[in-house]
């Protein structure tokens, strides 16, 4: 079981830093300015500037900078303390963050009809972890 | 047997510390280098507008005054606003007399990217591809209550009052390399941090808007 779970959360650190960078990629670009790189056929701006990518204020990706940060915080702590309630902690993250991510996904593909490649990398890195941590679940009851 | 406990618990709290600051590490390290790349790339945009900006308008740049003076002065303006006129009076008269040792150099910045400005500014490059650059700047500031209204009427009765070659003009204003030069300026300028008109510089240093021709020329000869 020990093993199994090290194998997730060495996963769940490395998803984390994945989407952590993207996320913080697509907040500087928000903040600082400057063009998205995307390519040929990406409509990066068209999805990052919507009014979809903004809530309260806030740009969705900032939101993302913060669940990524705490996904790889709460790994590192089960790596120091071995405390399996880590598993619970990400769990109650991943639930919403998937949910969040589909709804981006199908407002992407049906209602701006452009496709941000940063967007789905991190949507691609939630689906794993999602999928990851409730198999992890399941094998734990 | 307490002791040993505590030393390895110390242990364990200085290899937590270590994972810990480990982590810190390179997180700060992957957002602070994202945040330098973004922001440099951010700097080569902003140097590549301006670049094909200059490559291309270069023959519709109009300096007055000696273009060799040691002295510039550049003026963001909309052919539209009030003061920008007032101003150009007094830039006017001040360049009358002290020509030689000064160059200008109007900045075309239509506020909110207003159509009635921007085909005035287009048309005073077509003008200046006649060779009538500032005279129709002269008549643009002018009459601006007029151009606001009826665009079309104003522009083509300032080409007769000029004598300017009302075809060639026609084609020039049409020029949609130019409209777009004209809006990518202006968004470029905005980039530089310029946001109301008129701005005044002098060999690249910002200089308040001066009043009365007094305080102009008090400024511009220290």
């Amino acid at each position: 079981m020990d093993k199994r779970l090290f194998r997730y959360f060495v996963l769940a650190i490395v998803l984390g830093i994945i989407g952590f960078a993207d996320a913080t990629y697509l907040t500087a670009v928000h903040y600082v300015g400057g063009e998205i790189a995307c390519g040929e056929q990406g409509g990066c701006d068209e999805v990052t500037t919507s009014k979809y990518s903004m809530i309260a204020g806030i740009p969705v990706s900032l939101f993302g900078v913060f669940y990524y940060l705490c996904v790889v915080l709460i790994s590192v702590w089960w790596f120091d303390q071995r405390n399996d309630a880590a598993l619970n902690l990400i769990l109650f993250l991943v639930i919403p963050a998937f949910f969040m991510s589909m709804w981006f996904v199908y407002l992407m593909f049906f209602v701006i009809n452009a496709i941000c490649w940063w967007c789905l990398v991190s949507a691609g890195s939630t689906t794993i972890l999602f999928l990851a941590t409730i198999y992890m679940k399941l094998k734990s009851l | 047997m307490s002791k040993k406990k505590n030393s390895s618990k110390e242990s364990g709290n200085q290899s937590s510390v270590k994972l810990y600051a480990g982590a810190g590490a390179v997180i700060a390290l992957i957002a602070v280098g994202i945040f330098i790349f973004v922001m440099n790339q951010r700097a080569e945009t902003v140097d590549s507008i301006n670049t094909v900006k200059s490559a291309h308008t270069e023959s519709d740049i109009h300096i007055k005054g000696n273009p060799n003076a040691a002295n510039r002065l550049i003026k963001y303006s909309d052919f539209g606003c009030v003061f920008c006129a007032n101003q150009h009076l007094l830039l006017k008269q001040f360049l009358e007399e002290h020509g030689n040792d000064f160059s200008l150099e109007i900045k075309h910045f239509p506020i909110n990217n207003n159509i009635p400005s921007r085909m005035a500014i287009s048309a005073a490059i077509s003008a200046g591809r006649q060779g009538m650059y500032w005279d129709m700047v002269d008549l643009l500031y002018a009459n601006a209550n007029e151009w606001r209204s009826d665009p079309y009427a104003a522009l083509t009765r300032y080409v007769e009052v000029l004598g300017l070659d009302l075809d060639q003009f026609t084609n020039d204003m049409n020029d949609e390399d130019m409209m777009y030069e004209v809006v990518k300026n202006y968004f470029a300028y905005q980039e530089l941090g310029i946001n109301a008109t008129p701005t005044l510089f002098l060999n690249g240093e910002r200089i308040q808007n001066p009043r009365t021709y007094e305080q102009l020329v008090d400024q511009l000869i220290k």
